[in-house]
């Protein structure tokens, strides 16, 4: 079946601006595989041809919804393989003919360099007195095999992304003792699944907030108690009171900033501020490809404002033209607030997440909506 | 031999003044390609000493030598990466280099401006230390975006540099107050993040800057204020500073305590001052005070370099890139 | 995790699934503004109300749609023609049918039967509605009773609200429901000023089918409507059904043929939200439920015209890039601005959406307002609550007072105040407006009047109703009520007084307002036909029912109500009576032309109704004051006006402290009145005093 490219594109376009499609890991996986459909549909020639071609379609795709932060990292990440696939494809291919980088003389000191391209933006001074100049800039040449090896790769991928609840849970041993209190807020489904597979072995309590107005401690808490775990609701009002008697906190998150700041649910801002205050650990799982090496330059722009619907009913008619209802659904955290990141990949502190982002995405993609 | 002739020093001053956009390190780096131009090197050996040596003197010449000597660094740097090739050879590329490192230096801030502007937020304060080139690029390119914001200035005694600032925002149409160092804590509160250039940028991602900048950087954690820095990558520097004095600009005479009996003439009161004595009060103050500090990276919210946003424990990563 | 919003629902493939758009409005609610566009292109928020019907159709998995245009078809047309909606990539197949010769909802219907383009049931739509509900659920719902019910040939989308919610605008109908399967009984939404206006008759075999009955006053309907295919046939049979609602849902329910059953679906459930932008009223209240993100996900950020790229900020503001906006300005909240905008110094927006490419210039007030495209709002003006079309200008030190309408390219000002309620257009405009078929009299005279009247630089001129719509009390009382800024906020405040009969107060208080606009000239058309009809009878012996079936035809074909047709056929009926034979030839009069008046007069207010008109024929000509009594004796006889009615009708009347003619007429009355006490008190003793003040 070979649809038009365009069409794809245009479909997921629409389903993430109707959020037909929610959940990040759902739309992780879906962008994933749109990508991968564009790289085996379309015809193109050479690496760079296609690295422009996947920005361009991927600048769609996050124009959709450019709130949320996942479909942005898909695309840098599916990016950063091509470009991966391709230099080591290209080194290969340069051993074999014996010649050595560019120009020889000048660069000595780039073979001293890291292969892998580094985190670092576009113009950057050091090529100037410590060069390397244009190499990274150069994806023109044509290399064998490049599109099944991307393909695989990007597979690889895909694979990694649908093993990612399992991998961040079977964690939960490491984090999760007997008889801890464990509190969370809201629903995460890969919290959900954390707590599970440490319930398998060990016995302790989760502490659920329910989360208004959209109540999804409720859900966790079923979901929860379904596997046997003792689990307590209780109101937002009282995370504080509740916070002395918590052993940790561990939270779900729909994206992590570069600087390891959180776009949560509302309420986990409360928690972790209360968490802090009892010197509590906060703990945040997540997969990473929730990890994006954006800034949260205004954090105001972050949250997403949903319905007044659920907070102030409709029908109270001539109130709701009197009075302003703002219902925020999720909003930033402050990094400060969280000392370890689990994710698929192990535990991170916040300082260290930089170094995930040069591991997992390219700088020059950092902005794709601008270039 | 003709480069003794040639004054690093001097050629180094006449860069900073003919242009008052070069920032120091790009000074030093172009200073450093005038010598070698001049130089007369035969062994690759000598030329290396040579250079070390002009570096060195350009360091020790200058008071305030930290983001001279994070030129110097990286000019050496290149040097001795080239240590195997031969004189000329390694001569005509470093000056080609320098060259361009010299040309693109000033592009450096415009990129940096790029990256920065998202954060300077609509209708937002911000509170500005000193004067800073690079700084000055990234609110005058935010307020030609139709950026609209308001800046505190601190005056940053002695030098007042503070007030270059406000007129140059001023005539940029930008609201713009200029507030004493010591009323930062007052201000703090209106203010939505604080923005400060960098003499250097040390290993461990703190910052060295202008006097006074640390102490903003405690009144902006206590008010949990977004502090950001702003540096171009070649004021990255080799610097591990554990304390204040552990700074290369440390010297014995800042802020050593007078002994009881040197105080021969008391030191200006309140009442009797003129401007004059106090201008020469000012002075002496300036002299026996230091003129940069170093804040901790843990005061830091973030960096904006030309290398693109890093917070400061990305700041080490990148020196061992361009160092090792 | 984003919200969980309407998914995706794969409703069975097996038939397809199809909408009828009705992209016509077919009224002048918006006028001027839709004299240049068709109301479903009227940008809300800044994008085109069809965008919000295409998306809610598209979330639905609708396949085909059938969008019936009348008046401006070729830009609809066009408009769709360069929409992501005729790409390949759209969700459903747009086929779009001209009928210009359309002037209702009927007509369309009457189309879509004779071309029975469909065999499936459909959703019935119009261009203009945005919601963000889950169709498919109501559709589930409605074949779900399909198939128990074959009868069951329409499903009411309605949201529940509070009866003076603003959003639900002045909708008066009174829904009568079966509690447990939601099955409409009785829709009941009277024309204002006529027969049981103020009354829901409920019938007893009501309580015989169904055990427990509510009364809902609340429910805004969203004009979404799901139907069977039985239904464009019954507008066929039924060939004067024009509306859908008060012809052809109170017809249907009403007929003791058919037994064809309506529902109501409440999205209350859904937390969804629906509503369709009838008049100015309601492009102002859907505006800022829209910014106030009622409507999530279709707010002004999700962008969905292709090219838009709004930001949400903080207070619902919404802004695109390369707006620039003055250092002093301030977006105080719920502002939507578009790109190439500006804004000057010490200019103030709030609640209001502003276009693409507006200058607004410094010390500007902006409130409530909508400035579509292009507009230009010099310094030191303020525009209130007002809509101002495409390219308008209003030069300096110009107000725009609360509730105008200024057409496309209208230019204002200096200096001028223009009043509350004012709808301005173009000279050019009323010129071709008066030079189009529909609207063919005595426009011109009007909009040559006045010409510097707007400033210096101004082209604008009223703009003038067509004469063919607005003339009934009920179209003159819905453009009051609908206009942009009625003032319902006042309307409300006063019914808070008074609590528990909130829905009541809401009545008596518009009633107020109908009296304003409801006299004078404008019953021109309509009367001389009516006249005609009339003359033609007396001169032509018709029987009672064929005048009566002309007459009603007139009615509906022109809007009106019974009191519109007593108005005319009283003074007509009583100009039969000699007054030199006064008593015979009344005594004719009556009993040839009595029974017509007993068919125009149903209710209680009908009567008392009919007792003034009598009362303003006999007061215009002194020869008259001899002819009042016995003519009312008359009515009473003929059982026309019943006692209750009269007495009440007189002592409210002579309550009043009366003077000259009228006291002279209710003089005359007294032994009339005097007789029928007495014979009261004979019978018994409380039958008056019910609602006396």
């Amino acid at each position: 079946m070979v649809k038009d490219v365009n069409f794809l594109v245009e479909d997921l376009v629409a389903k993430l601006k109707r959020r037909q499609i929610t959940g990040s890991y759902t739309i992780a996986l879906e962008t994933a595989k749109l990508l991968r459909q564009i790289i085996s549909v379309t015809r193109w020639s050479t690496a760079g041809a296609l690295i422009d071609r996947i920005k361009q379609e991927g600048c769609r795709l996050v124009a959709a919804q450019p709130k949320d932060v996942v479909v942005a990292n898909i695309v840098r990440r599916v990016l950063h393989i091509i470009r991966e696939v391709y230099t080591e494809n290209r080194d290969a291919v340069d051993e074999d003919d014996g010649t050595i980088l560019a120009a020889a003389p000048v660069a000595p000191q780039a073979l001293l360099q890291p292969q892998q391209p580094s985190f670092s933006i576009h113009s950057s001074m050091f090529p100037l007195l410590g060069d390397h100049a244009d190499l990274p800039a150069d994806y023109t040449r044509p290399v064998h095999n490049l599109k099944s090896e991307i393909i695989q790769e990007i597979q690889e991928y895909i694979e990694e992304l649908e093993n990612m609840y399992s991998n961040v849970s079977s964690q939960a041993m490491d984090h999760i003792h007997s008889n801890e209190v464990i509190m969370t807020c809201g629903y995460s489904k890969t919290v959900e699944s954390f707590l599970k597979f440490a319930a398998k072995k060990r016995k302790f309590k989760v502490i659920v907030a329910e989360c208004a107005p959209t109540f999804q401690g409720h859900q966790t808490a079923l979901a929860l108690t379904a596997a046997g775990i003792d689990t307590t609701v209780i109101p937002d009002a009282s995370v504080f009171a509740m916070m002395a008697r918590v052993n940790k906190v561990i939270l779900g998150t729909s994206a992590i900033l570069a600087n390891g700041g959180l776009i949560a649910l509302s309420g986990t801002q409360t928690m972790v501020e209360a968490a802090k205050h009892h010197s509590i650990p906060v703990i945040v799982c997540a997969g990473l490809f929730k990890l994006s090496p954006v800034f949260p330059f205004d954090e105001e722009s972050l949250s997403t404002e949903v319905s007044p619907d659920s907070v102030l009913d409709f029908t109270k008619g001539h109130f709701i033209s009197e009075v302003e209802v703002i219902n925020p659904f999720s909003s930033y955290v402050d990094p400060s607030f969280i000392d370890l990141f689990i994710t698929n990949l192990g535990g991170h502190p916040p300082s260290y997440l930089y170094r995930l982002l040069n591991e997992n995405y390219d700088a020059e993609d950092t902005y794709l909506l601008k270039s | 031999m003709a480069h003794e002739e040639f004054s690093i020093y001097q050629s180094y001053q006449e860069f900073l003044q003919s242009d008052p956009d070069m920032s120091m390190p790009v000074a030093a780096v172009q200073s450093l390609v005038e010598f070698i131009r001049q130089s007369q090197a035969s062994t690759m050996s000598e030329f290396v000493v040579m250079v070390r040596d002009a570096a060195q003197v350009l360091k020790s010449s200058a008071r305030n030598s930290v983001s001279l000597a994070a030129g110097c660094d990286l000019f050496m740097q290149a040097v001795t990466r080239m240590a195997d090739a031969n004189v000329e050879e390694c001569r005509q590329n470093l000056i080609n280099r320098g060259t361009k490192f010299v040309e693109k230096a000033a592009s450096c801030r415009e990129s940096i401006a790029e990256l920065g502007e998202p954060f300077i937020r609509d209708d937002s304060t911000i509170l500005v230390h000193s004067y800073s080139r690079v700084v000055m690029t990234l609110l005058l390119r935010a307020a030609a975006h139709n950026r609209r914001f308001r800046v505190y200035v601190t005056e940053a005694r002695p030098i007042n540099s503070g007030y270059r600032t406000a007129a140059q925002l001023r005539q940029a149409g930008i609201p713009c107050t200029v507030v004493l160092d010591c009323a930062v804590g007052y201000i703090m509160e209106e203010v939505d993040f604080v923005l400060v250039g960098a003499e250097g940028v040390v290993e461990n991602g703190g910052l060295i800057n202008q006097i006074g900048s640390y102490q903003i950087s405690i009144v902006a954690k206590a008010a949990r204020k977004p502090f950001y820095a702003v540096a171009e990558s070649y004021k990255f520097v080799r610097l591990f500073p554990l304390n204040q004095f552990d700074l290369p600009t440390h010297t014995a005479q800042i802020l050593s305590f007078d002994s009881p009996q040197s105080v021969a003439s008391p030191s200006p009161s309140l009442s009797d001052t003129n401007s004059m004595e106090l201008d020469g009060a000012a002075l002496d103050l300036a002299k026996t005070n230091p003129e940069v500090d170093y804040t901790p990276p843990s005061f830091i919210t973030l960096l904006f370099t030309d290398l693109g946003v890093l917070t400061p424990s990305g700041v080490s990563d990148e020196l061992i890139k361009l160092y090792y | 995790m984003p919200p969980k919003k309407p998914k995706q629902q794969n409703i069975e493939a097996e038939e397809k699934l199809s909408v009828v758009m009705i992209a016509d409005s077919f009224d002048q609610q918006m006028m001027p503004l839709t004299q240049t566009t068709p109301r479903c292109l009227l940008p809300l928020c800044n994008v085109p109300l069809i965008e919000y019907t295409f998306e809610l159709l598209a979330i639905a998995g609708i396949e085909e749609i059938f969008i019936f245009c009348c008046i401006h078809a070729q830009k609809i047309k066009d408009y769709i023609a360069q929409s992501k909606w005729s790409k390949s990539h759209s969700p459903f197949e747009v086929r779009i049918i001209v009928t210009q010769e359309a002037m209702s909802v009927g007509d369309v219907l009457r189309e879509l039967d004779g071309k029975s383009l469909i065999r499936n049931d459909f959703i019935l739509i119009y261009g203009d509605v945005v919601s963000n509900m889950n169709l498919a659920k109501a559709l589930e719902a409605h074949k779900a009773r399909r198939a128990i019910d074959k009868n069951a040939i329409m499903t009411m989308v309605v949201k529940e609200t509070s009866p003076n919610h603003r959003t639900r605008g002045h909708q008066e109908a009174v829904y009568v429901i079966d509690d447990s399967t939601q099955q409409c009984i009785h829709y009941h939404a009277p024309r204002r000023g006529t027969d049981s206006y103020r009354t829901v008759p409920l019938s007893v075999e009501f309580f015989e089918k169904h055990p427990q009955l509510q009364l809902r006053y609340d429910l805004m309907d969203c004009q979404i409507d799901i139907c069977s295919v039985e239904v464009p046939a019954l507008f066929t049979e039924n060939f004067d059904y024009q509306d859908l609602r008060r012809d052809f849902v109170t017809g249907i329910l009403g007929s003791e043929v058919l037994d064809s059953t309506f529902y109501i679906y409440p999205i209350a459930d859904q937390h969804a939200y629906a509503a369709r932008v009838q008049g100015g009223q309601l492009y102002d209240a859907v505006s800022r439920d829209v910014m106030a993100r009622w409507t999530f996900p279709l707010v002004p950020e999700s962008n969905l015209q292709e090219g838009d790229a709004y930001v949400h900020k903080r207070d619902h503001v919404y802004q695109e890039p390369g707006v620039k906006l003055a250092r002093t300005s301030n977006l105080e909240r719920n502002v939507v601005i578009g790109r190439g905008s500006s804004v000057g110094d010490h200019s103030i927006i709030s609640n209001s959406v502003i276009g693409r490419d507006c200058q607004i210039g410094d010390h500007v007030t902006i409130q409530g307002a909508y400035l579509l495209d292009g507009t230009t709002v010099a310094a030191h003006c303020t525009v209130e609550r007002s809509i101002l079309g495409h390219q308008t200008t209003v030069h300096s030190h110009s107000q725009i007072g609360k509730g105008c309408i200024v057409g496309d390219g209208v230019v204002v000002g200096p200096g001028i105040r223009v009043p509350d309620h004012t709808r301005l257009t173009t000279k050019a405009a009323a010129a071709a407006a008066a030079d189009s078929d529909w609207n063919d009299s005595d426009a011109e005279d009007n909009t040559v009047v006045d010409s510097s009247r707007w400033g210096a630089e101004s082209n604008a001129v009223i703009w003038v109703p067509s004469d063919e719509d607005d003339d009934d009390a009920e179209a003159i009382y819905q453009s009051q009520v609908n206009a942009l800024a009625a003032d319902l906020g006042q309307i409300r405040m006063d019914d808070q007084d008074i609590d528990d009969s909130a829905s009541e107060a809401s009545l008596d208080s518009l009633e107020d307002m109908d009296d304003v606009g409801g006299s004078g000239d404008e019953y021109d058309h309509f009367g001389s036909e009516v006249a005609d009809t009339i003359d033609r009878a007396f001169s032509e012996g018709h029987a009672i029912a064929d005048t009566l079936l002309e007459l009603k035809g007139l009615r509906f074909a022109n809007n009106k109500n019974n009191h519109d047709i007593r108005i005319i056929i009283l003074p007509k009926i009583l100009d039969q009576v000699d007054l030199s034979h006064l008593m015979p030839s009344l005594a004719a009069a009556f009993q040839r032309w009595g029974e017509l008046i007993a068919s125009v007069v149903n209710s209680d207010q009908d009567q008392a109704d009919t007792l003034s008109i009598v009362k303003d024929f006999c007061l215009v000509d002194r020869a008259r004051v001899d002819l009042f009594l016995p003519c009312v004796k008359r009515l009473y006889d003929a059982d026309i006006v019943e006692e209750d009615m009269l007495l009440q009708w007189h002592q409210a009347a002579v309550a009043e402290k009366l003077t000259g003619g009228e006291l002279l007429l209710h003089q005359k009355l007294q032994p009339l009145i005097n007789w029928l006490l007495e014979a009261e008190e004979e019978d018994d003793d409380d039958s008056e005093d019910e609602d006396s003040d």
